[in-house]
């Protein structure tokens, strides 16, 4: 199989992106470069309370020292080029702030952006009953279905609007989880980030539909700088959905967010991303810097923290988002499917840092890498000293789609406490040539065939998406595998 | 603010002078250059000592020291006054002035007890400090070899250049340079093409200088064709705080198949840095199990570069850590050519306050196709104050290959110890059998009837006290 096989997996790989076009919106930039004016700029333009701001600028300072003692993280399994964050805009909001009553008021070119993107807001609004609050660049333009969630006590809608509204939530919840010390980007993201999502789910609610953002970078030249909260209480459920594609650019950008998820007792979060930003062109220029800090915290004794991804876009990803077990009986989840090609380079995983008794987590991750792509899985469980009858299992498989290509597992175990039981397994294999000839034995052609045998690669992880996304997911990565496989 | 940085200066004098000790004591022992008239080997060693300058010991930051605090364990025995020799007391500070790599002979050695081992049928050699003590118990076969280097660049000047320090990768570990540089003898094991070493070559490293730093080298060559059997045995010995850096390379040429064996049960206080580099030429066997007893601090560097098609490597090791021990075994194999085989397999039992660490890379390059690597690391933490830290990582840069790696940690099986319970089982002995069974997958996989029994009861008898 080798001949045609191997030019299938170089068609694949060299498949152009989708999704690269740009919408004429106008926007408003705040002045290119970092310094304490630009934090101070931000903070005005969103009619930020002096708290917030004080914050910011103690996040830009400790970044200032980061910054110069040169605290750049290097032990990922990445090459990084330099970033000049100088050049960078900080902030850049469309002009014309809409504030729409019905859908049919928003510009419609944004309407067929979304369209060509294959997500039809109304449709989904009417079929699935999927909330939107539409993140374009860095200012929400629409949330729609307000109506149903004010009727529980759910609050979800852009951080701005919450930091105006509820203020008193907001300064309770930011950096509790991820605080601006936590790592470079996170400090980075704390002086600079424009908006994002807040979402509050009271005592007892269990969230009637699943949330759903949809991020783009929009503008060149500018980062994006997002910051997601989730607060979910007592006995309260959520499922959150977080999407992203980008358009073609030849810049790169530069893409840091931060989500905090606190889960109070017998609170349950579902947190699924597909991510899909612009990867660069077959030379590897262009494309997405995606630097993300990722962490939820079980608060409470019974909650539960889940994180899916689908990770196919991106130049580089850096990003693992982890779970605090600090409840008695909490839950943490990890479904990752990473899927590079071309000379995308991925280091992610997952974190899950056991302190409560009875906890346990389950880490499963499938990387397929094609091209001249470098994959690599990094992760921790860490059982702390007072984390009786911790439990954990991992599992991450990797799969290598060409010759040129590295997939790497990096887990780190520590284990402090002697009732916890831990298991790591992980495998690296190509796709079978046995396989691939039972397939086209019965009539399947080669590509359908390998994308046959990469979906149940990834079958027990999609499965773990909502039914609307896991389609979504399912069609995305036929067409990244038409691209890099042929 | 500024007590905060004179702090961190402190701190940094403070490891800096680690290293410096090191650097000044080279050149008192070396003396200065003399420009083109010495030999290869003094060359390889001052190349040595500036590859340790260059990196200087393990730092905070050191990714493959993250769990093993190897420097500040070091600091800590050079403020106390280790290498002391001939008992006086020596600090850091003065440290130049005595006998790094201590004299061959002197009467504070201390010896240990014969071991059963040296009733097993083989070739024994006798160490002390590292280095051979008399003569050999009989005549060697024929063309077999094994002397000191002193001895053998006399007798076999070629050998030594042809080999030693070509397998040492001196930048992937500060100790390995460190004793590439100061060692200035060393055992050479020289196995002719075609001979097939009937006996096992047993070295007994049982006796030591008290409280000192030994820094030793071993070579073992082992020519086409050759089969041959390496034994070494670290006893317990009553030395005090040493501080024990040895580096070991094997090269096993075309079809040749050696197994190495390395038990290790010296002393709580003893710092144990063994760097092993095995060469591999095409079709060759190698296999080692590396067995800790004992020991302070222990760390195992293993490196393995099966370097042509059809090797075929086994890494087994077993250890089991009591009181504060710390026992760290970090590897690699760098499948570098297609169509090889590896298998790895370390299991560990890590008790009282101790500290048991596994790091094992599988780093596979993008030309060796067919690569089939295995790796196993499995742990029982039996104490509440005992910890256990793993990072088994794979690297691959190529296709088609079959890699996998598992590692658990946990207590013993609670159903296995019902099991035996219920049919009327001292919960310690039932305990203990399960132990015991976890520690022979290891030891069955020894040849030697006379090692697996020696084990057998060692393990019986510490295990035994573990309760």
């Amino acid at each position: 199989m080798s001949d045609t096989s191997t030019d299938l997996l170089h068609q694949v790989a060299s498949s152009e992106y989708k999704y690269g076009f740009v919408t004429n919106i106008e926007s408003e930039k705040a002045q290119v470069g970092l310094s304490e004016d630009t934090v101070r700029f931000i903070s005005a333009k969103k009619n930020e309370p002096e708290w917030l701001l004080e914050w910011r600028l103690k996040a830009y300072r400790h970044f200032i020292t980061l910054m110069e003692s040169d605290a750049m993280p290097d032990w990922a399994h990445l090459n990084i080029p330099e970033i000049d964050l100088q050049a960078i805009s900080y902030y850049s909001a469309p002009k014309k702030k809409p504030e729409y009553e019905s859908l049919n008021e928003v510009d419609p070119e944004l309407i067929s952006t979304f369209k060509r993107l294959g997500i039809p807001v109304q449709e989904q609004e009417r079929l699935v009953g999927i909330v939107v609050d539409v993140v374009m660049d860095s200012v929400s333009v629409t949330t729609t279905f307000n109506a149903e969630l004010d009727k529980n006590g759910i609050i979800f809608c852009s951080f701005g609007e919450a930091v105006q509204k509820h203020p008193e939530l907001v300064k309770k919840y930011l950096g509790r989880v991820v605080p601006y010390t936590d790592n470079y980007y996170a400090a980075l993201n704390s002086a600079v980030f424009s908006d994002g999502s807040f979402c509050y789910i009271p005592k007892g609610v269990r969230c009637p539909v699943e949330l759903s953002t949809y991020f783009r970078i929009n503008e060149s030249g500018t980062g994006q700088f997002e910051r997601t909260l989730i607060v979910v209480d007592e006995g309260s459920y959520v499922s959150y959905l977080e999407g992203c594609t980008a358009p073609q650019r030849d810049e790169n950008q530069l893409h840091a967010a931060v989500v905090e998820i606190i889960a109070m007792d017998d609170a349950e979060v579902k947190y699924s991303t597909i991510q899909n930003w612009y990867p660069g062109n077959a030379q590897g220029v262009g494309g997405i810097f995606n630097f993300v800090t990722k962490r939820g915290i079980c608060e409470g004794d019974r909650s539960k923290i889940s994180w899916t991804q689908l990770e196919t876009g991106s130049s580089i990803t850096w990003k693992y988002p982890s779970c605090i077990l600090k409840g008695d009986d909490s839950v943490g989840e990890f479904y990752s499917v990473a899927f590079t090609k071309g000379k995308q380079q991925a280091d992610t995983g997952t974190k899950m840092i056991h302190i409560g008794k009875n906890t346990s987590s389950t880490i499963i991750s499938k990387g397929i890498s094609a091209g001249n792509s470098q994959n690599a899985y990094r992760g921790l469980v860490k059982m702390t000293p007072g984390a009786e009858n911790g439990r954990n299992f991992s599992q991450c498989d990797s799969m290598l789609l060409g010759d040129r290509c590295g997939a790497h597992t990096y887990p780190y175990l520590e284990i402090m406490n002697p009732s916890a039981q831990v298991e790591h397994e992980a495998t690296t294999s190509k796709v079978g040539e046995d396989q691939i000839f039972y397939c086209k034995q019965r009539g399947i052609s080669e590509i359908d065939a390998i994308k046959l045998i990469v979906n149940g690669f990834c079958k027990e992880i999609l499965a773990q998406l909502p039914m609307e996304f896991a389609v979504e997911a399912r069609n995305l990565l036929a067409i990244e595998l038409e691209g890099s496989v042929g | 603010m500024p007590s905060g940085v004179e702090m961190s200066m402190e701190l940094k004098e403070q490891s800096r002078s680690g290293e410096d000790v090191f650097i000044e004591r080279f050149e008192d022992l070396i003396g200065p250059n003399t420009n083109g008239s010495e030999s290869e080997w003094t060359l390889n060693r001052r190349n040595a000592i500036q590859v340790f300058a260059q990196n200087g010991f393990p730092n905070k930051k050191s990714e493959s020291y993250k769990y093993t605090p190897v420097t500040k364990w070091l600091q800590s025995q050079l403020k106390n006054g280790m290498h002391t020799a001939a008992g006086s007391s020596v600090q850091s500070g003065n440290l130049k002035n005595e006998a790094l790599p201590t004299p061959l002979l002197d009467e504070s050695e201390v010896r240990g007890e014969p071991s059963s081992l040296e009733n097993m049928k083989g070739l024994h050699v006798h160490a002390t400090n590292g280095l051979i003590r008399g003569s050999l118990s009989e005549a060697l076969p024929t063309g077999l070899i094994i002397c000191s280097f002193k001895q053998a660049l006399v007798d076999h000047p070629k050998l030594l250049s042809e080999y030693l320090t070509k397998a040492v990768v001196l930048e992937r570990d500060p100790f390995a340079a460190l004793a590439s540089a100061f060692a200035e003898d060393g055992i050479l094991i020289f196995v002719p093409a075609g001979l097939e070493v009937e006996k096992a070559i047993v070295i007994h490293h049982d006796a030591l200088f008290s409280n000192s730093l030994i820094q030793a080298r071993l070579l073992v060559v082992a020519e086409e064709g050759t089969k041959v059997n390496v034994i070494e045995h670290f006893p317990f010995l009553d030395a005090g705080s040493s501080f024990e850096n040895r580096v070991a390379e094997v090269f096993a040429g075309k079809g040749a198949r050696v197994d190495h064996v390395l038990v290790m049960e010296r002393n709580d206080q003893t710092l144990f840095v063994n760097s092993l580099f095995v060469h591999q030429d095409a079709n060759s066997f190698f296999r080692t199990n590396t067995v800790t007893l004992g020991g302070g601090l222990v760390r195992h560097n293993l490196n393995f570069l099966p370097d042509a098609e059809e090797c075929e490597t086994h890494l087994h090791g077993l250890y089991v850590a009591k009181g504060t021990a710390h026992v760290d075994n970090h590897t690699l194999v760098d499948h570098a050519k297609p169509n090889c085989f590896s298998n790895e397999i370390f299991k560990g039992i890590v008790t009282n306050q101790a500290v048991g660490v596994f790091n094992g890379k599988v780093l596979v390059r993008q030309d060796a196709q067919k690569t089939n690597a295995y790796q196993s690391s499995k742990c029982i933490v039996l104490d509440r104050g005992a910890r256990t830290y793993a990072k088994p990582e794979l690297e691959i840069y190529a296709d088609d290959v079959k890699c996998s790696h598992g590692a658990t940690t946990g207590e013993l099986d609670e159903d296995a110890l019902f099991y035996l319970r219920a049919r009327g089982i001292h919960p310690d002995a039932a305990k203990l059998m399960l132990l015991e069974a976890f520690a022979k997958d290891i030891i069955g996989l020894i040849d030697f009837d006379e090692v697996r029994n020696y084990l057998y009861q060692r393990l019986h008898g510490l295990l035994t006290v573990t309760k």
